[in-house]
């Protein structure tokens, strides 16, 4: 070494390297260390010193024996895990080859418990290790291209323990606790968890996939298939549906446990998958169909839970949907076929109800009050039973199914369904409005009156043909209106304005009219009876006349109005309403309706007075009676020649007269049909305990029997014929030229909010107006042209 | 258990090679070297002296004038030597100066007590002062024999000699 000159700041010279001699030989470095490292293995390192065998393995490292130390510690570690494959794992192999899952669970369970601890065992063992060659890890290994002491360890453990024939036993214990925790037996689930764990830590190759996934998870996947195919059948045979559904979910719910308490969590897929292919799929059709506890009878049992639980179920596979879709139309379509033929078990003896049966006008025979079976009951027992199928199905679609779109638009197709094969639906709905719009809607408040209106509303939506339906609603209409039979105004137009917004305005523009009418009338009356008092003309009886426009009104009730010559009296106050009438409105022609009006009027009986309400050309036959005695009789041709009516309609007003309930004439000879030689007085003797009396017509807002049904029918068609032709022209005006495929379907498609037009009658149409020069054929004899 | 700023102070013994006695380190010194302070973590400060026969007492006294340097500041990995460039704080250029003849044990000691500041100090010592040096010159300085047999040495100074200025 050189010295330093004092005072020179120059750099002192490095002293060289001394190259030591290592303290011990390798070999004895090396044994020493073996020896710890044995000592760890055998639980006893609180003997050793942890700096003195750091200090080994530097050393080695130094002194460039790194592979001897690590070959060294590497073949220590692989002795050990044998020697724990011997001592614990080995003894502990199930050996039970025969029995259920539950008689092997024990042995499975503590085999699986000393692969466990062995693990344990070893890795306590590396952590030691790990700490003691930190310094080999970090110098050594990277150089060599080694794994880490750690990673090596995790290797060794792989291809010593986890081979064959011990991973299979693992296997096979791993299922045998699955398959007795699926009967129902406990098992101790760390025992298997803690075994999944390790083996979900090890992986052959790096980046691939660990142990479980690679040599547990398939077997379990097919295990499983196989064990669920088996409950499916088993328990299709078994159980009835909701047992079935319920067992199902419970298994869902097991295996979905299953998977995340004790199996890897990526195995909760396949199976539920494995269930959805076993037990759902292809049992979808048996479950529901199930006699005696299928989905019908859940419906009529309204067994909510259950339906919830079929639809959850039903919901998880795509096949399902469309099952239950199914189902439900077919139910609905049963039940609602069986309403229209209302079985014999009908208590009001309404018997078959049959539309053609032959109308009773003349006599109930039976001596119930109720209505004969063309009675408006049978309407609205429809009805009503339609609705409360509806009410029912939409309470289940809504708790139970979620409010499903799908299923919901496959209920409502059965609706319509439904609706539109009984062909007197319109007739139906409109007589089931009537009813409630007379009576049955009084003494609701107003919200009630509301959702009883919409319910109509929402079955009227169903029907197709639209236009019959609007038919008989004028009709009975304009009876309510004339009859003021309404039970409140309000929910009348509250009827009319849900009409309106369901299918436009054009619609209800005559109904409205009618409306208006009334109103106008009550105006006119107004109006009359100021000119009446200035004149001071003091009328016998006060005249209360009704003006309707003829368009807005339905033509079977004004055309043609039956003749009846009037008492002096009423047809000078007639004549005087018209002078009066047509000096307001100039231009106008007034025909005179007697068959639709009414009469109060008081009469003297011997006992007492009552007022009766009658018809007009009751009272006019009852005027007669005016001043005669009680001895005194008119035959019925008498009658016949002074009021000048017409045979059938003065039978039916004598019939009302005279052998209905309240018989304010007597017949001579008494009975129940009026002959050609009947003679009738007064009956002085009448009496009742109510002051007021209806008598009204024999006729009343009734179901139509198959005469009236056919001549509606044909009216309906001509009028459909009228509209077809006109919506043809309208078109074939705007495009003047169009194929005859889009011809059809465009007139169909507009069309379509009122009836459904048949492709046939569209042709027939088209080849009239080609007939009346409205349109040409072309040459291509495919397509028109419009003929202006 | 001692509260944090306690365990700064705790006497942590350490014996190197050839000490009489060990000597007591505070801990907050003794944790810059990573392998007693993980001792330390993983068994508590026990009272019996921690051997590290591999170092001398000298070297190990440069070794704890670093750690006790380092102690004091706040905050250590920034101002510590350790960054990628080959820069050398002031401190640091004064202690090497003064410790340089037993740069080689120093290093030594460093790389087995783990102080990974006082490792990166030394590398680059050497490092920056073999830059621009030839052969010749780097033998010097770091005092390396020159053990090329004389005839081998001959032939491959005619055949590389073109750097060689000798």
């Amino acid at each position: 070494m050189s010295t330093v000159a004092p005072g020179a700041r120059k750099k002192q010279k490095i002293r060289p390297i001394k190259k030591r001699a290592p303290d011990a030989s390798a070999p004895d470095t090396w044994t020493s260390l073996s020896n710890a490292i044995q000592e760890i293995h055998n639980h006893n390192a609180s003997n050793l010193s942890f700096e003195q065998n750091y200090r080994f393995a530097y050393q080695m490292v130094v002194q460039k024996q790194g592979d001897q130390l690590y070959n060294g510690v590497n073949s220590l570690v692989a002795t050990n895990i044998d020697k724990l494959v011997d001592a614990e794992v080995k003894p502990t192999f199930p050996t039970t080859v025969l029995g259920d899952a539950s008689q092997k669970s024990p042995e499975s369970e503590r085999f699986l418990k000393a692969v466990r601890s062995s693990w344990d065992d070893h890795i306590g063992g590396m952590t030691k290790l790990r700490d003691l060659l930190k310094y080999m890890d970090r110098v050594y290994v990277p150089a060599a291209g080694k794994l880490l002491i750690w990673d090596s360890g995790m290797k060794l453990f792989l291809e010593h323990m986890l081979k064959q024939p011990i991973l299979g036993h693992i296997i096979s214990a791993i299922l045998n606790q699955i398959e007795a925790e699926r009967e129902g037996y406990a098992i101790n689930r760390s025992a298997v968890k803690s075994c999944v764990d390790v083996l979900l830590q090890l992986q052959e190759a790096y980046d691939g996939p660990n142990v479980y996934q690679s040599s547990v998870e398939p077997e379990i996947i097919r295990s499983s298939r196989g064990y669920y195919t088996r409950e499916g059948d088993a328990l299709l045979d078994s159980c009835d549906a909701p047992e079935y559904l319920k067992k199902v979910e419970d298994r869902f719910a097991s295996e979905d446990d299953r998977a995340h308490h004790y199996l890897s969590r990526q195995t909760a897929t396949p199976l539920s998958q494995i269930l959805e292919e076993t037990l759902l799929t292809p049992h979808l059709t048996r479950v529901i169909a199930m006699p005696n506890s299928g989905l019908d009878n859940m419906l009529d049992m309204d067994q909510t839970d259950n339906l919830s639980r079929l639809y959850r179920l039903f919901s998880k596979v795509p096949e399902g949907i469309s099952t239950l879709k199914r189902a439900m139309k077919d139910s609905i379509l049963r039940r609602g076929t069986s309403l229209v033929q209302p079985t014999d078990m009908d208590d009001e003896g309404n018997g078959e109800g049959q539309p053609d049966a032959a109308p009773d006008v003349k006599g109930k025979g039976k001596g119930k009050a109720r209505a004969a079976p063309n009675g408006p009951s049978v309407a609205s027992k429809w009805v009503e039973g339609v609705l409360a199928l509806k009410d029912k199905f939409d309470d289940v679609w809504k708790k139970s199914f979620s409010s499903d779109r799908e299923i919901g638009t496959a209920c409502n197709e059965a609706f319509e369904n439904i609706i539109n094969k009984n062909p007197r639906a319109p007739e139906f709905i409109s007589l089931f409005i009537d009813e409630n719009l007379k009576k049955g809607l009084k003494g609701k408040s107003d919200q009630e009156v509301d959702i009883v209106l919409d319910k109509t509303i929402c079955i009227f939506r169903f029907i197709s043909d639209k236009d019959v339906f609007e038919r008989h609603y004028k009709t009975h209409l304009a009876k309510r209106l004339l009859q003021s039979r309404s039970v409140s105004d309000d929910a009348e137009r509250s009827m009319l304005s849900k009409l309106k917004v369901e299918c436009g305005f054009h619609f209800t523009q005559k109904l409205e009219g009618m409306f208006i009418d009334m109103k106008t009338s009550s105006d006119t009356m107004d109006a009359y009876r100021r000119h009446l008092s200035k004149l001071e003309s003091d009328p016998e009886f006060d005249l209360i006349v009704t003006i309707m426009t003829s368009n807005n009104w339905p033509n079977t009730l004004t055309q043609s109005p039956p003749p009846c010559r009037l008492p002096e009296s009423l047809s000078k106050a007639c004549t005087n309403f018209e002078h009066f009438y047509l000096a307001r409105h100039n231009g106008r022609r007034l025909t005179w309706q007697l068959g639709l009006g009414n009469a109060d009027i008081r009469v003297n009986f011997k006992s007492r007075k009552h007022d009766l309400n009658v018809s007009t050309f009751a009272l006019a036959i009852l005027l007669l009676f005016e001043n005669l005695g009680s001895d005194d009789f008119l035959t019925y041709e008498e009658l016949l020649s002074t009021t000048g009516m017409e045979e059938p309609e003065l039978k039916r007003q004598l019939q009302s007269l005279a052998c209905a309930k309240f018989k304010v004439l007597k017949k001579h000879p008494p009975g129940r049909e009026i002959d050609a030689g009947d003679s009738f007085s007064f009956n002085n003797d009448f009496t009742s305990p109510m002051q007021r009396i209806k008598i009204g017509t024999v006729a009343s807002s009734r179901v139509e029997n198959p005469d009236e049904q056919k001549e509606t029918q044909d009216r309906i068609d001509e009028e459909r014929r009228h509209q077809i032709e006109a919506c043809i022209v309208r078109i074939m005006k705007d495009r003047k030229h169009m194929l005859h495929n889009d011809l059809i379907n465009e007139v169909a498609r507009q069309l379509g909010g009122r009836f459904q037009p048949q492709p046939m009658s569209i042709k027939k149409r088209i080849e009239h107006l080609i007939e009346r020069d409205y349109l040409e054929r072309c040459e291509d004899r495919k397509s028109y042209n419009y003929l202006a | 258990m001692s509260r944090p700023e306690e365990i700064q102070d705790l006497v942590v013994r350490i014996q190197p090679a050839n000490a009489l006695v060990p000597i007591d380190v505070r801990f907050a010194v003794a944790r810059q070297m990573r392998i007693i302070k993980n001792m330390i973590e993983d068994f508590g400060v026990l009272d019996e002296a921690i051997p590290v026969p591999n170092v001398n007492s000298d070297v190990f006294d440069i070794v704890l004038e670093y750690c006790q340097r380092y102690s004091e500041v706040e905050d250590i990995s920034s101002n510590q030597t350790t960054s990628n460039d080959l820069e050398i704080n002031d401190w640091d250029k004064q202690f090497l100066l003064r410790h340089a003849s037993k740069i080689y044990t120093l290093m030594i000691a460093a790389n087995y007590l783990e102080v990974p500041g006082l490792l990166d100090l030394g590398v680059k010592y050497v490092v920056n002062n073999m830059c621009d040096k030839t052969p010749k010159q780097i033998r010097e300085f770091f005092n390396i024999p020159n053990d090329w047999e004389p005839t081998l040495y001959k032939t491959i100074m005619k055949e590389n000699g073109w750097n060689e200025d000798d």
